[in-house]
């Protein structure tokens, strides 16, 4: 089982943004496991300072399989050119396509084998895609880039079972480094799991979980 | 790099000069204010104008800001019609603005490891430049001390690229550093010379003329024909001569407004009339930048 732990590096994102931000990002990540059919722990966490939004799951497939399917094709009237689309994008060749009478008629068909997928590939590839699809209530451009987001992103950290992922966000390349100094952007330092980042955080007097941080505020009343 | 901590107290102008060395090192063009009546250090047309269009522009610069509805006849330690703004603009936003602006605190012997600097949300709109922006209002030890914006529109256009605006609060940041409970009591060079000294006679004089004095009839029909002339000149495509009649119009809209001779719905309608002109002028601005 693995551990899945993005932080989102920004430029002070307020309060009522960072709500919004932790909710749609739980909802995207848990749509994606779910859709993926990649099993997970459902009682994880995302949370938020003003400067990091942080994203932890563990108890992660490293794995999933996906069984043997029957790919159908264009129909055997259809012209020969849907037919080679249809091998060209199934990545496979003439041979290994059979006709099939269903009720609709008589189609081609491909016989996709069992096969194995790493959940870190999956993450790599449909990352950015999961971080798009977050929905702000407020957001803003910033210098030359397209991207919208709540403030300034300045650095994506996503490790996968103590390993970087690599994967491109707009213009922001992801890697297992985040900036220690909120105010001059200054530090860098590598973090490969969720625990070592919020024991650093917290020696330094940074609790990465605002219900913690809550309880604490309250307390001292 | 971090400055250290100043100990001599800084007068008023060491404040501006220090922050005039500080982003003039940081290669931004040091202007002279605006020669005409303005609201705030953004309607100078090195920030409304230079900010729309794909050409990098970096400045900075005071701007008195006026705004007669503030004026007290100089009887409160806060409130002022005539006061200054250090405004800074660069576009495009720099990746690293905020350790430039931290560092430029530094400058002015406040160092942002002693103190509590917070950025707090405050997202901004001017609905007579048809323009808006997100960022912050920065809090030192919880006085708001600059506005901290990233435009996202000008004259009704979208920015791009994006110019990020620092704001600084001249008096404000002065009452902060040499600790005063009134702006009056400022010191303002190593003379002794105070902020009571410069401007405490303007300030009740001009309270004057806004509150009770401008002649409204005048002014309404001054507006007009600057209202005119900004379209004749928009007609002709020379948009910073237009811009000059615009801001002219704001601040007789200003004073109207200080008189209270203008009606809720007459506001708006006000408002309107300027954020056309604005929007007009940008436009023509943007057509003579490509």
């Amino acid at each position: 089982m693995s551990e899945l732990f993005v932080e989102l590096f920004s430029e002070e994102i307020p309060a009522k943004l960072q709500i919004n931000a932790r909710n749609e990002l739980k909802k995207n990540i848990k749509n994606f496991f779910i859709e993926n059919q990649i099993k997970f722990n459902e009682n994880f966490n995302v949370y938020s300072t003003p400067n990091r939004l942080v994203l932890h799951i563990n108890k992660i497939a490293s794995e999933i399989k996906l069984n043997s399917e029957e790919i159908r094709g264009p129909n055997v009237n259809a012209p020969d050119k849907a037919l080679e689309g249809f091998i060209r994008s199934n990545n496979t060749t003439l041979e290994k396509i059979f006709k099939k009478s269903t009720e609709k008629g008589e189609f081609y068909f491909f016989k996709k084998e069992s096969r194995k997928i790493k959940v870190s590939d999956l993450l790599e590839k449909n990352l950015s895609e999961i971080l798009t699809k977050i929905t702000w209530n407020k957001s803003m451009k910033w210098a030359n880039y397209d991207l919208y987001w709540g403030r300034p992103l300045k650095s994506i950290l996503a490790i996968f079972n103590k390993k970087p992922l690599n994967f491109v966000f707009n213009h922001i390349n992801s890697s297992n480094k985040t900036f220690t100094d909120k105010s001059l952007e200054e530090g860098l330092k590598i973090f490969n799991d969720f625990d070592s980042y919020i024991k650093f955080f917290k020696q330094k007097g940074i609790l990465i979980d605002q219900d913690l941080r809550k309880k604490i505020i309250r307390l001292m009343k | 790099m971090v400055y250290k901590t100043q100990k001599k107290t800084l007068s008023f102008q060491d404040t501006i000069f220090n922050l005039q060395k500080y982003w003039s090192k940081k290669g931004c063009v040091i202007l002279q204010p605006y020669d005409l009546e303005v609201g705030a250090g953004t309607f100078h047309p090195a920030t409304t104008l230079r900010s729309l269009g794909p050409k990098p522009w970096k400045t900075a610069y005071v701007q008195p800001s006026r705004r007669p509805t503030d004026g007290r006849y100089g009887d409160n330690p806060n409130r002022l019609q005539h006061y200054y703004q250090f405004q800074v603009l660069i576009k495009p936003s720099p990746k690293e603005i905020k350790k430039m602006y931290l560092n430029s605190l530094s400058s002015i012997g406040i160092n942002y490891e002693e103190h509590d600097i917070r950025f707090v949300e405050d997202d901004w709109e001017s609905p007579t430049l048809g323009a808006a922006g997100l960022g912050w209002e920065v809090w030192c030890d919880g006085m708001e001390v600059t506005q901290f914006t990233y435009f996202q529109q000008m004259a009704g256009v979208e920015c791009k690229p994006v110019s990020v605006e620092i704001t600084y609060g001249l008096e404000r940041l002065s009452m902060f550093i040499q600790n005063k409970k009134s702006v009056f009591d400022l010191i303002w060079n190593d003379e002794g010379i105070t902020y009571k000294d410069v401007f405490h006679k303007s300030e009740k004089e001009f309270s004057a003329y806004n509150f009770e004095y401008a002649n409204t009839d005048n002014l309404f029909k001054i507006f007009e024909m600057l209202e005119e002339e900004t379209k004749l000149l928009v007609e002709k495509k020379i948009s910073l001569p237009a811009y000059d009649q615009c801001l002219k119009c704001s601040h007789v809209f200003n004073i109207l407004d200080a008189r209270g001779v203008i009606s809720v719905a007459q506001r708006a309608e006000y408002i309107a009339r300027i954020r056309e002109l604005t929007k007009s002028i940008g436009k023509v601005w943007i057509e003579s930048q490509s």
